[in-house]
């Protein structure tokens, strides 16, 4: 009992309300109100997820609400995802509902990913490309969807 | 990076664990057991209960049955206590029957209560 896995676990019948820092591999199936700091994050088919979450890796199977600032992303068949996801990396199934604004971001801009393997330098440049084939890359993702 | 293996089928445990890493500050409501971790500033109210020796509360815990190994600065609102060897609590305890083992730093006030758990 006193030896957890590596990982959070908000089960089925849990609520939780408030921010968690630091949760290295969170699962979650229960409701969670929350703005969320993690490496990996998977909320499971019955999961509820209201709330900001930064992340090296989500997967959403259950519902999700909010800003989402994520290195990959997979959506699974029973995903149902409303608010707005900026991704490196983007997965979705068969069937997944993603009702949100999408922005595929080489740069973590005001996320808090950790890892990024490649060079800031290289990442300023095609983000520039970018910016300038699409002027709908907002410049503060705090701004939009408010 | 999206293996299918990479990520465990998700059936839904029947308890909520959090991890020794993680710090939350807010309010945690479970309606089952709950292995607690990590550093909580807030309320907990669960069913059973375990705060292990590396957890750190500072709030108020409501609960069926304690198991305490860690620290708790706060109120405890329990039918039964068990504070070990290990454990740290500093407040105030309403509680049916509480047992503690030699060695538990315990600086709180003892108040006998008819079951009230939430």
């Amino acid at each position: 009992m006193d030896k957890l896995g590596s990982k959070t676990i908000i089960g089925a019948g849990a609520t939780f309300t408030g921010k968690i820092a630091n949760a290295r591999v969170i699962e979650v199936h229960g409701k969670v109100n929350a703005d969320l700091t993690a490496e990996k994050v998977s909320i499971g088919e019955a999961g509820h997820f209201n709330g900001a979450i930064r992340a090296e890796l989500v997967v959403v199977s259950g519902h999700y609400e909010g800003k989402m600032w994520a290195g990959s992303v997979w959506a699974t068949s029973t995903a149902s995802i409303s608010g707005k996801l900026q991704y490196k990396t983007l997965q979705m199934d068969r069937g997944a509902a993603l009702n949100c604004h999408i922005v595929h971001n080489w740069k973590a801009k005001g996320g808090n990913l950790s890892n990024s393997e490649n060079s800031d330098q290289d990442l300023s440049l095609l983000n520039d490309l970018n910016n300038a084939k699409t002027s709908a890359v907002p410049s503060s993702p705090k701004k939009a969807l408010k | 990076m999206f293996g299918k293996n990479s990520v465990s089928p998700m059936a839904p445990p029947n308890h909520s664990q959090i991890n020794e890493d993680v710090r939350i500050r807010g309010t945690i409501t479970v309606s089952e057991p709950l292995v607690m971790a990590g550093q909580l500033e807030g309320d907990i109210k669960a069913d059973i209960l375990h705060i292990i020796s590396t957890a750190i509360i500072t709030g108020d815990v409501t609960a069926e049955s304690v198991t305490i190994d860690g620290r708790v600065l706060g109120s405890i609102v329990a039918d039964k206590v068990y504070l070990s060897a290990t454990a740290h609590f500093e407040g105030q305890l309403l509680c049916q029957g509480v047992a503690i083992d030699n060695g538990a730093y315990v600086d709180a006030k003892f108040t006998k209560e008819p079951v009230t758990n939430g």
